[in-house]
């Protein structure tokens, strides 16, 4: 399954009030191709910050907040999976993307490539609800389930390496953030 | 009043209430005073640069956030704040605990401590020393007003001179 083909899914499922958070480079592309949202947060670096980012996005809010993560991220900041199992956030739902590479950068093999498995280091970090999924009808239902239930929800979807349709490489990280927050300040 | 009790009513009164830290022995006086009270939500992480993401999307979901954590930790957060909180403008007031000061006994603190301010100049942040316990609460409030102004990061340098303690 496609890296495109999730998002897709991910967005056509939420209201346009859901926050998704995305990681940099192809996911934050992608996702701004399949819909650009107010309510999308892209990352332009700071990377292995993005669930953790989703993560302050959740402690200030009651909706779900969704976070688009990839293996070669989370492997950088995999304390971050400690603190939201401590913390447990029941609306925090982290989508990692899991290429078995570094995907932007030449496309050289991450650990999970070696038998890293997110989803077990997720679970052994207090997320109970961590799923390893590699089809897309596995993830449709896991992620509908997140979308009802308490969580808080790793997903952990093993994808094809490459690039769906992307948008342009945009950066304007503070015209996202400004109106990304408007929303929260002018409700 | 203690000085752990100024900074935390500047803190109340600059409506900065959610704090992401990793504790040393001197931010814990003011941290187990506010893990008591009710206005403030604290939130501890894994690594510094992970409170900088913790913050800044608490920040994005329109709260103000702040961090505490000793200079050891400024260079965990770099990268953090070059490629996030600077370009996108996002402000946190960061209470550092400034180590390699006067009374320093531990070899390892030196450098980065002695690198803390020159690499927040280097990112074009501004700073200032929380070292006078009588101008405690100007100098508080007034860099948070700063930081929130400028969209910007702000650092507070705890030093020795203000609590005789280090680490």
């Amino acid at each position: 399954m496609k890296r495109f083909d999730i998002s897709k899914i991910v967005v056509e499922s939420v209201n346009e009030n859901i926050p998704i958070i995305s990681n940099l480079g192809p996911t934050s592309r992608e996702l701004r191709s399949i819909k650009h949202r107010t309510r999308n947060l892209y990352q332009y670096g700071s990377m292995g910050l993005c669930s953790s980012v989703a993560f302050g996005i959740a402690l200030n809010t009651d909706t779900k907040v969704i976070s688009l993560d990839g293996d070669g991220a989370v492997i950088m900041n995999m304390g971050g999976l400690a603190t939201i199992g401590r913390h447990q956030p029941t609306n925090l739902i982290v989508i990692i993307y899991d290429n078995e590479e570094w995907g932007q950068t030449a496309h050289m093999p991450s650990h999970t490539s070696a038998g890293t498995n997110l989803a077990n280091v997720s679970k052994s970090c207090g997320i109970d609800k961590s799923f390893l999924v590699k089809t897309i009808e596995e993830f449709d239902l896991i992620f509908k389930k997140a979308l009802t239930e308490d969580g808080p929800y790793s997903i952990v979807a093993k994808i094809e390496q490459g690039d769906g349709p992307k948008s342009p490489s945009v950066y304007e990280p503070e015209f996202d953030l400004l109106s990304f927050r408007n929303t929260y300040i002018q409700k | 009043m203690s000085w752990a009790e100024v900074l935390i009513e500047a803190y109340k009164d600059s409506k900065v209430n959610l704090i992401t830290y990793i504790p040393d022995n001197t931010l814990a006086i003011p941290l187990k005073i506010m893990e008591k009270d009710p206005f403030f939500r604290l939130i501890p992480v894994s690594r510094e640069e992970e409170g900088i993401g913790v913050s800044s999307g608490a920040y994005a979901a329109g709260q103000r956030s702040g961090i505490f954590m000793q200079s050891s930790g400024l260079g965990n957060c770099v990268n953090a704040l070059g490629s996030l909180n600077v370009p996108a403008r996002i402000p946190i007031p960061m209470l550092i605990n400034l180590r390699g000061h006067i009374g320093e006994t531990s070899t390892a603190q030196f450098p980065m401590g002695q690198a803390a301010r020159p690499v927040l100049d280097a990112l074009g942040i501004l700073h200032f020393e929380l070292s006078d316990e009588s101008r405690l609460y100007e100098i508080v409030t007034g860099a948070i007003k700063a930081c929130y102004a400028s969209h910007q990061p702000v650092g507070m340098f705890m030093t020795p001179l203000l609590h005789g303690g280090k680490g």
